[in-house]
């Protein structure tokens, strides 16, 4: 008995000692204090080094310590970052790109940035992991210190998105030549022109970095005194690390948790429609979906709200184009595919499909939120008679095989970013890497071709435009929904930018 | 015993050969293009082929295996694919922060189910014995990931004494990790504990001691204890050795930076140089727990010693 009592005190001991010493921030409503910033990600950075990786993660660190030449304003318009003025020497054949540096732009170890500079980083870029960005590039002309000339092989309207990437940022050419492994070092020890310079990296931890209070740019400097990226893989424990007051903002919040942010009344929550797109591609090469009449049939057959709804907790916007309506190349269409169970029976019927010649296939998926979208499909498949089999598949598994043109079709998604080249290129053109729907379209091609390389604007509006159309008209996919980028802070938090693109700017961010 | 230890020491190398070979191709042979994952859906293939040649990944596959094995023969683990950054450098800075967490959650479970397991089984079908097993069935049955979030929940969010995750509390963010990992051990150590000293409770040896009228506190510590850990042992070395490559889930819900995380993404990666590096560490970490334990055997009960030469 005597034991027992004991054993309760000592543990009414360590709790009363516990309660005592807790966690600086939990809890904490009072952060007009702060003046760092806890940012929580989904995962590590693979490199500090800008031109050799080409993820969104990576890219919310390395685009804070260095700058770009371009960069886009709250308009979506290209705009200088680095540069004061950029023009072509001839607009009619633009391939002549006239470049002015802006003044007072030092890099973090206080070397000022010159044109040699720029032709060092693009010199190097060709020779890294991102060089596709400068394809068109042929080479940089140094005029003098501020001005110098980018030579391109040939006109490419997707110029300045390429430049406005993560990748084409500007190095210091003699801080990376001092390095004695620069492929190596570069990873760890960068040197940027950015608002923010590296502090620390505790790999699979954290990332610090500390206000760059020699930035150019009165405008975009940093409004805290530094941010940590602090990596959280968990989604609902990022959420609860937010609720908690361990961090100040959470980025690619989990959509189940949207509703539980929204009504925290210590926190709130950015919601922009993104320009990643979720959709179900048809293998156009392979029967049944050689033939349009079938993909037809199942755009008329799909009740997008559901799967939304079901897959998305309703985060989402439903998407009848072929690009999101946030991304750059976008452009209104007429599609009359609505949810009209009877016109798919009957597009089917004329394909040859019915009660005693069931149309069956199998869609493969990847993630847990495209299984359960997917679940939704089937079931409304059903109502027509036609039977689709989910087949669960790993990620990598799945694209190898939408590439090698074994699977019937795929649910999968994409994320335009700032240039319209690489989702044309990438997706509709016909030797496209990410064209799993293996279409083949010369005109559609043709069109493409002639949007990349066209100096009239207009031209290349309609050429993009009819792109789309065509798409549509063949059905090439079951266009689903456009994301949503979901971003949860701290009720108190200023100079939240939630970009549709992904690329989000955090020297705004201040208490 | 030091020939017995050097030739443990020794079998190492042939574990490493075998676990690398069957890791390798597995990797190799895994649908999927490594160059693509790391590169994304939208870059070029002429950057994927470019990525490709520079990575090694158009050699076959038993070139690359003998080229992974001349610089593993050097000490070299290679370079991830995601990062370029050497493997041996990123496994270093990982690798502490799941010894820590492997070691200090056996030390919770230890701790509380040796003590709990003796208890049950010197007072077999008491109360105490039947909660104690409920306790140990509840740990084992619970799911780690779900403990792990409720404690979050409780600890941080709600009651706010203890970090959500991160390790950048100091030992205050050890805590809510350690009890997770623990607890799933517990059971199996204190249902052999419980069931070992059972066994040797029974034994003649006890009954005489207790007849000559040793005190019960000396009969179970200093007579019956002893032979009873043998088995113990066994198990905790097991669940340690699992502990170290198995706490993926715990490092996951506790975004604590260890290399459980780091191997699922470097798998998920394909970064075939970094699943491996993670493997060899997991092997020989292993291999050396359980010489560790093979050497207690022989401390615990002498009679094993003489068999170690």
């Amino acid at each position: 008995m005597k034991k027992i009592v004991s054993l309760l005190l000592a543990f009414s001991l360590m709790a009363g000692l516990l309660a005592g010493c807790g966690g600086g921030n939990a809890n904490n409503d009072d952060q007009s204090e702060k003046t760092t910033i806890d940012i929580a990600i989904t995962s590590d950075i693979t490199t500090l080094d800008p031109q050799n990786h080409n993820n969104f993660i990576t890219a919310y660190t390395t685009r804070h310590l260095y700058s770009n030449l371009i960069t886009l304003d709250e308009n979506g318009e290209f705009v200088g970052d680095l540069l004061a003025s950029f023009e072509y020497a001839d607009p009619a054949n633009p391939v002549d790109l006239k470049c002015t540096l802006k003044d007072g732009i030092t890099f973090h170890n206080g070397e000022t940035m010159t044109s040699e500079d720029v032709k060092f980083s693009f010199d190097r870029l060709k020779s890294q992991m991102v060089s596709h960005l400068i394809t068109a590039v042929d080479s940089v002309e140094v005029v003098n210190e501020k001005e110098f000339i980018i030579h391109l092989t040939g006109p490419d309207n997707n110029l300045f998105g390429c430049l406005y990437h993560p990748g084409a940022a500007i190095l210091c050419k003699s801080y990376v030549e001092s390095l004695s492994d620069p492929a190596s070092e570069l990873a760890s020890k960068p040197n940027g022109s950015g608002p923010f310079k590296f502090v620390e990296r505790k790999v699979g931890s954290s990332i610090t970095l500390e206000k760059f209070e020699g930035y150019f740019d009165a405008s975009r400097a940093a409004q805290s005194e530094g941010i940590t990226f602090l990596v959280t893989p968990e989604t609902s424990a990022k959420t609860i690390a937010l609720e908690a007051g361990d961090v100040d903002m959470v980025i690619d919040l989990g959509t189940a948790d949207a509703e539980k942010i929204e009504a925290n009344e210590k926190c709130e929550l950015s919601s922009v429609t993104s320009t990643k797109i979720s959709y179900i591609t048809f293998n156009t090469q392979k029967a049944p979906f050689n033939d349009p009449l079938v993909r037809q049939a199942l755009n008329y057959a799909v009740n997008k709200e559901n799967v939304l709804t079901v897959a998305m907790d309703g985060q989402g916007e439903l998407l009848n184009n072929y690009i999101s309506p946030s991304a750059l190349g976008y452009y209104d269409i007429t599609s009359d595919y609505t949810y009209d169970l009877e016109k798919a029976k009957s597009l089917l019927a004329d394909a040859g499909y019915n009660e005693s010649n069931p149309l069956t296939f199998e869609v493969a998926v990847a993630t847990d939120v495209n299984k359960k979208g997917a679940t939704v499909i089937q079931a409304e498949l059903l109502k027509i008679g036609v039977d689709m089999q989910i087949k669960s598949m790993e990620s990598s598994a799945l694209y190898a095989d939408a590439k090698a043109g074994t699977l019937d079709a795929a649910y999968i998604g994409w994320g335009s970013l700032a240039d319209p080249g690489t989702t044309y290129n990438g997706l509709y053109y016909s030797k496209g890497a990410s064209n799993y729907a293996h279409y083949n379209n010369p005109e559609v091609d043709a069109l493409i071709a002639d949007a990349t390389t066209n100096a009239d604007a207009a031209a290349v509006d309609a050429a993009y435009q009819k792109v789309l159309q065509t798409l549509n008209d063949d059905a090439m996919w079951i266009p689903l929904y456009t994301q949503k980028s979901l971003i949860a802070y701290n009720k108190d938090l200023q100079g939240v930018h939630n970009s549709a693109i992904g690329l989000h700017n955090f020297y705004g961010l201040h208490y | 015993m030091h020939k017995y230890i050097l030739k443990r020491l020794l079998m190492l190398i042939p574990v490493v050969i075998g676990v690398t070979f069957i890791v390798f191709f597995i990797m190799a042979m895994t649908p999927g293009d490594p160059a693509r994952t790391i590169l994304g859906e939208t870059a070029p293939q002429e950057s994927v082929d470019a990525l490709r040649e520079e990575l090694g990944l158009n050699d076959p596959i038993p070139v690359r295996y003998l080229n992974y094995m001349k610089d593993l023969l050097r000490g070299d683990l290679g370079e991830s694919y995601r990062s370029k950054t050497p493997v041996i450098k990123e496994i270093m800075s990982l690798y502490p922060a799941t010894l820590k967490l492997a070691f200090w959650g056996m030390v919770f479970a230890v701790v509380l189910s040796i003590p709990i397991g003796i208890i049950s089984a010197t007072r077999q079908y008491s109360v105490l014995d039947n909660v104690s097993m409920v306790f140990a069935l509840l740990g084992v049955a619970t799911p780690n990931f779900w403990l792990g979030l409720m404690l979050i929940i409780i600890f941080a969010l709600n009651l706010g004494v203890l970090p959500s995750g991160g390790d950048r509390d100091g030992w205050l963010s050890l805590i809510l990790p350690v009890i997770t990992l623990g607890t799933g051990c517990m059971a199996s150590i204190t249902r052999t504990t419980r069931s070992s000293m059972l066994e040797v409770i029974r034994q003649d040896y006890i009954r005489t001691a207790k007849a000559k009228g040793v005190s019960k506190k000396k009969v179970i510590n200093v007579h019956a204890l002893k032979n009873a850990l043998i088995p113990v042992v066994t198990v905790i070395g097991l669940q340690f050795g699992a502990l170290l490559g198995g706490a993926v889930l715990t490092e996951t819900v506790f975004s604590w930076p260890g290399l459980g995380s780091y191997l699922i993404n470097s798998i998920k990666s394909q970064d075939t140089p970094a699943v491996l590096g993670c493997v060899i560490v997991f092997s020989i970490s292993f291999s050396i727990v359980n010489l560790i334990v093979d050497i207690l055997y022989a401390y615990i009960d002498p009679r094993i010693k003489s068999k170690y030469k």
